[in-house]
């Protein structure tokens, strides 16, 4: 495809998006930590399910996903069953993050777990991780827009121009107007890729003879692409090395579980729920079922992440329609490392740099806020340079190291006895052996990262707190908080009170 | 307990998930195989949400 074509797909892409994030902006413009990283806790209606929807699903669904089923056929699709899994306990534990957000004002996940167990360390260590291990969920949404760029130009524009891009454009809308842009601009995102998909696959397919068609051919030329382990790429333990972390994602996650603390009320949060689960089974299935496409029409690609750009730059889709495809991509890449951006920045001056130094003020703390953003762009674009491994795995290694947040997050809501020595213990050194295990090729005793990390942080978690000082006061209040609503009783939620800074307990 | 009880189905098909496309659905090539099972979870999955916070309600 011309060079041309892109830029100027790019072009229309910025000027629209930047058009939407500065009407999105509130007259009383971002100029609070609230405003700024979760909306005031009024986001609500189609925006907020569609935003949602794009921050989960991303570009790894356009391209990681198709991707992955072009390397090991329709394993990725019951690798996204665990997907559905974590927004199905997020319709269970999200609306008592709802209610202790309203009631105490957080603003971040972690800031949450700080106060639940009367520990600024914990908040530290939790903000810290979160930086550590979403890098990496950053740079892949980088490297989508690079593998995109690179294989829809066949190479005239390099892999770093695309990463490069991405990043520029990602700090520019941050600051336009915070999470309420990025909202508005991942809504858009979100409506223009699932229509495009369709329209894409639609194409594909009627060009195979027709699903039926489809299916058959795959069958009688590939037919373990049908089935798991398949060409091997899914092996068992493979398998459950991948979708164990993720059966947590929406929770352990910050930049989606911070999600739930804006919701404007329960009903808003139910829309959101169930709106970005119609909106991902539609997507992954055309993803799935195009990535079976890429495979009969273009076998033997290189890189199986280039199987989209590939695509949508040869000549079996037509140019327009491969450019609103490449836009849709772009900005859905960009939206969710905008999104992580974001939910890093707000976790660095909320949880790193007020719980350092004493009397912060809310205005020093967006500053910070502010100033981080740019930074956290430049160490996902160094991280997506290396070009590590498939985009889909990348995103694992990511959502693995964040599972260890898991037991202290739920344990938050549903353990009395949990301790914040507990959740210290189970955060650092579970993250420690992650990062080990990656280190040294994602191997430990036969067992891939993913096994080890959720099971080992919830052992520790448990046995530590057993072993430390019973939580006092104030897990009691947040516990009871927690328990008071839930399933339609008091769902508009409770009054906000002033929390007091944490002083740890004797 | 209303929230334990749709854990549990949440961890029975997960359960599903895991174990039928590695065992009694390996050998089936074909759409109706692996495929239509883990689609038909994602639904089970929907409605399991659908159902916990059918009362969720603005005020």
């Amino acid at each position: 495809m011309s060079n041309s074509y892109i830029w100027w797909g790019i072009v229309a892409y910025v000027i629209v998006a930047l058009a939407v994030g500065y009407m999105s902006r509130e007259a009383s413009s971002a100029s609070s930590m609230s405003e700024f990283f979760i909306g005031n806790r009024k986001m609500k209606g189609m925006v907020a399910t569609l935003s949602y929807s794009a921050t989960i699903f991303s570009a790894f669904l356009m391209i990681g996903m198709v991707g992955l089923t072009y390397a090991g056929g329709v394993g990725a699709l019951g690798f996204e069953l665990a997907y559905f899994v974590s927004l199905a306990i997020v319709a269970l534990v999200g609306p008592k993050f709802w209610m202790v957000g309203k009631k105490y004002g957080y603003i971040t996940p972690s800031e949450m777990l700080g106060h639940r167990y009367n520990s600024k360390a914990l908040a530290f260590i939790a903000a810290g991780a979160a930086c550590v291990f979403l890098i990496p969920y950053s740079a892949v949404q980088l490297a989508g827009v690079g593998y995109l760029l690179q294989g829809m130009s066949d190479g005239a524009i390099s892999f770093t121009t695309g990463v490069i891009v991405a990043a520029v454009l990602a700090v520019v809308f941050a600051y336009v107007a915070g999470i309420r842009s990025v909202m508005w601009t991942d809504a858009l995102q979100a409506a223009v890729m699932i229509v495009g998909l369709v329209a894409v696959v639609g194409i594909v397919v009627s060009e195979i003879g027709g699903l039926g068609t489809l299916f058959d051919r795959v069958a009688a030329e590939q037919p373990k692409a049908l089935t798991v382990p398949g060409d091997g790429v899914f092996s068992f333990i493979t398998f459950i090395g991948i979708t164990i972390p993720w059966l947590f994602y929406a929770v352990a996650n910050p930049q989606v579980s911070q999600r739930l603390f804006m919701s404007a009320s329960l009903k808003s949060m139910r829309h959101t729920i169930i709106g970005s689960m119609l909106f991902g089974l539609v997507g992954i299935v055309l993803a799935v079922v195009l990535g079976l496409c890429v495979r009969l029409l273009i076998p033997g690609l290189e890189k199986a992440d280039l199987a989209t750009p590939v695509l949508l730059g040869s000549a079996h889709i037509p140019p327009f329609i491969g450019i609103v495809m490449m836009i849709a991509a772009v900005g859905a890449a960009v939206s969710t490392i905008d999104s992580i951006i974001l939910t890093l920045s707000s976790m660095v001056a909320r949880d790193i740099y007020a719980n350092t130094k004493a009397a912060s003020s809310e205005s020093a703390q967006l500053n910070i806020g502010k100033w981080v953003v740019p930074v956290i762009a430049i160490m996902a674009v160094v991280f997506a340079e290396l070009q590590l491994d498939l985009i889909a795995m990348l995103s694992v290694a990511s959502v693995t190291g964040l599972a260890v947040l898991v037991p202290a997050t739920l344990g938050a809501f549903y353990w009395k006895r949990g301790t914040a020595l507990g959740g210290i213990v189970s955060v650092v050194c579970t993250g420690i052996l992650v990062l080990f295990i990656y280190a040294n090729g994602n191997s430990l005793l036969g067992l891939p990262a993913g096994v080890w990390s959720l099971p080992l942080a919830s052992i520790l978690f448990v046995v530590v707190s057993l072993f430390s000082k019973k939580p006092g006061r104030i897990a009691d209040e947040f516990m009871a908080e927690a328990t008071r609503v839930r399933f339609g009783n008091d769902s508009a939620g409770p009054k906000a009170v002033t929390r007091p800074a944490l002083q740890e307990e004797a | 307990m209303e929230g334990k009880k749709w854990f549990l189905v949440i961890g029975l098909i997960t359960a599903i998930g895991h174990w039928l496309p590695y065992t009694m659905l390996t050998d089936v090539h074909a759409w109706y195989g692996s495929f239509l099972l883990w689609l038909l979870l994602d639904v089970a999955l929907i409605f399991s949400a659908m159902m916990i916070t059918r009362n969720f309600e603005d005020s």
